[in-house]
């Protein structure tokens, strides 16, 4: 009888810290991962732990991430639109590690099991790509929404945005929200008060040349963000009448009747000032355009990522671009020594004046494919 | 832009010494812009018209288009491969003419059977098409999504802007050629969709008609979409107007095909650059005004028999 008390005793025990143990152990399940709402609204079980991250699609993502974290170490796969951008600009120098970065997985359309070889936690998609949502989900891996055009093209805001969700999924970095977001309004908040007395017929008119090959040309109507950098730097964009979303396809003949006083080239494009300058590319002559007359065709900086998108770089962009359109408002202020100040303070890294300039001085190749 | 029709007027009487050149902007629009748009989109619509005739005829198939030999869908791959390798427009150019060239080749190889008249050139030819659509594809596929996708995506909805004299050089002679030759030989082409005995008995060479033929429509074919893409219609619906008003005799339908594909691609050009700010591109056009015109006419014709 007794036997048989000490055997249950001891059996009484054994459940009782078994069950302990299975206690603590749903204890330490439940904290490895945490609900976030992504920018698509919706709610995402991610890890608490994240060390592997995939981007699918939001090109300049990476660079974000990079900066954020001040290396690339965590990046396993990205989309091939964002490597060519790396290895052009001054994100690959800073960061060689991010050249190594498969793009194989996630270019095109995703490979789903290339990309479960890559074993990431989560996966950053484009918030309403649904499909490929459904995809990730199915396989077992956190897919994250970023918008792109949530915010209506506003690239500080859009920029402050996605720090807010880095930030979310890593608090220890959390204090970086504010950083930005004080630096980009403070640049923002500077610019209004310089350009806010520019009359209505003395602004500058801005064509934007987003995209330029012997065949198409595209600009930014209303909705783009060369609409938004426009109006940011008190610019009128020319383009404004054109209603279409994103990019809008536009023609030679439409150009010499706007009559641009300036226009901006973006990163997505290989054409150069020069090339407007001599006529470089299809059978376009733009000698007749005010523009080009008076030798003003500017190229977009490449920093961490063809700047004309949101980015890591949005607040230097934008005072790159007051610059260019309004030198005389902005002749005091140092891009050079604001640019390396921006990059210290906010993301604590350091760029020579070599590397700053490259920012300013962007190759063709740039816009290169493949 | 618009342009007043004085100051055209104006300007087009300083070209021959009198008065003086409106502004430099508007004598560019007008004279490198516009000009050569104006005559790449009659030689465009004349070209596709009188191919859509001829293999209509050919094939005695009322729904034979230019592109029944798969030399669009050829000319299509060449472009989308000269803009993916990054070629000047001088470049793409001529891989579309080449590829439409060999695609047709292939067509011509593949389908040649003694004996068999021409369905299984017909046949040969939608396999072919459909295995250079697939490499359209694939080209797309690969290019970079930000600065080569859109470039094809554009110039395979077919676009007459962009293009000056020096598109012309490479794409107007063969078209011109080619124009003179079916004017030539109109008569001999009412041939064409009689039987093989029948058209024994009228004493032509019936198979070296079909080859001349069926060359020339492909250098038409090839030429156009080599020189401003994909413009989809404008070889079905010019000659079945024609035929619906005119009926089959190739006397009357190949100088009438001229004239009115010629008008049909200017008119729809025009629109597609004055309706919005932003071009439309011209195939959507073609199809949205030629598909509800053709079927007017046809419920009003009863239609057109070979």
């Amino acid at each position: 009888m007794k036997k048989i008390l000490v055997v249950l005793m001891i059996l009484i025990c054994a459940t009782s810290l078994f069950a302990q143990a299975a206690k603590e152990a749903a204890v330490v399940e439940e904290t490895t991962t945490h609900i976030i709402v992504d920018h698509q609204g919706v709610e995402v079980e991610v890890p608490k732990k994240i060390d592997r991250i995939g981007v699918y699609n939001i090109y300049p993502l990476p660079s974000v991430i990079t900066v954020f974290f001040n290396n690339a170490n965590k990046l396993v796969a990205m989309s091939k639109p964002s490597l060519t951008a790396a290895q052009n600009g001054l994100l690959g120098k800073l960061y060689p590690e991010i050249l190594d970065v498969d793009t194989a997985s996630v270019t095109g359309q995703i490979n789903i099991e290339e990309l479960m070889k890559k074993n990431p936690d989560i996966v950053f998609i484009n918030g309403g790509d649904a499909a490929s949502r459904k995809l990730l989900n199915d396989a077992g891996i956190p897919a994250v929404g970023i918008s792109v055009n949530k915010w209506d093209y506003d690239c500080i805001e859009t920029l402050d945005n996605w720090i807010a969700l880095l930030a979310e999924l890593f608090p220890e970095d959390a204090d970086k929200v504010q950083i930005v977001h004080d630096y980009s309004y403070k640049i923002y908040n500077e610019i209004q008060d310089r350009v806010k007395d520019i009359p209505q017929e003395e602004r500058v008119r801005v064509f934007v040349l987003f995209q330029y090959s012997p065949s198409t040309m595209l600009t930014s109507g209303k909705h783009f963000f060369g609409q938004w950098w426009c109006d940011a730097i008190g610019a009128i964009n020319v383009a404004n009448e054109l209603e279409k979303d994103n990019s809008s396809p536009v023609t030679m003949e439409q150009v010499y009747a706007w009559n641009p006083d300036a226009i901006v080239i973006t990163n997505f494009t290989a054409a150069q000032p020069e090339t407007l300058y001599t006529n470089g590319m299809g059978n376009d002559d733009w000698s007749a355009i005010k523009a080009v007359q008076d030798k003003r065709v500017y190229k977009t900086p490449l920093g961490m990522y063809r700047s004309y998108t949101p980015g890591a770089d949005a607040p230097v962009s934008l005072l790159w671009w007051a610059k260019a359109i309004y030198p005389e408002l902005f002749a005091d202020m140092d891009l050079t020594a604001i640019a390396k100040d921006y990059y210290k303070t906010v993301f604590d890294v350091e760029l020579s004046n070599e590397q700053v300039a490259s920012i300013f001085a962007p190759p063709s190749s740039a816009a290169g494919g493949f | 832009m618009v342009i007043p029709v004085p100051l055209i007027i104006s300007s087009v009487l300083s070209k021959i010494g009198i008065g003086d050149p409106a502004s430099s902007a508007i004598e560019k629009v007008l004279w490198n812009i516009r000009l050569p748009r104006i005559i790449l989109a009659s030689l465009a619509g004349i070209g596709l018209s009188l191919a859509g005739l001829s293999f209509q005829s050919l094939f005695a198939n009322p729904l034979a288009t230019p592109d029944t030999l798969g030399v669009a869908s050829g000319s299509s791959f060449g472009a989308c491969l000269g803009i993916l390798m990054g070629f000047s427009l001088r470049g793409i150019q001529l891989m579309a003419l080449a590829l439409g060239l060999v695609a047709v080749s292939i067509t011509w190889v593949c389908g040649r059977q003694k004996g068999r008249g021409t369905t299984t050139i017909v046949l040969s030819g939608i396999i072919i098409g459909s295995l250079f659509n697939a490499l359209v594809s694939l080209v797309k596929y690969v290019a970079d999504t930000e600065t080569q996708l859109p470039s094809i995506t554009y110039w395979l909805m077919g676009s007459m802007s962009g293009k000056g004299y020096s598109t012309l050089t490479i794409g107007s002679p063969l078209i011109v050629l080619g124009i003179v030759l079916l004017f030539l030989m109109r008569w001999r082409l009412n041939i064409l969709p009689l039987s093989d005995d029948e058209a024994k008995a009228s004493g032509t060479d019936i198979k070296k008609l079909r080859i001349a033929v069926i060359v020339i429509a492909t250098a038409l074919t090839a030429s156009c979409v080599s020189m401003c893409g994909q413009i989809g219609w404008v070889g079905l619906i010019v000659p079945h107007i024609c035929r619906m008003a005119l009926g089959n005799s190739h006397e009357k339908l190949v100088p009438s095909s001229i004239s009115i594909g010629a008008t049909f691609l200017v008119v729809v050009d025009t629109m597609s650059r004055t309706i919005a700010t932003s071009e439309i591109p011209i195939s959507v056009l073609t199809a949205l005004l030629g598909a509800p015109f053709f079927i007017v006419l046809m419920k009003k014709n009863g239609g057109w028999t070979l």
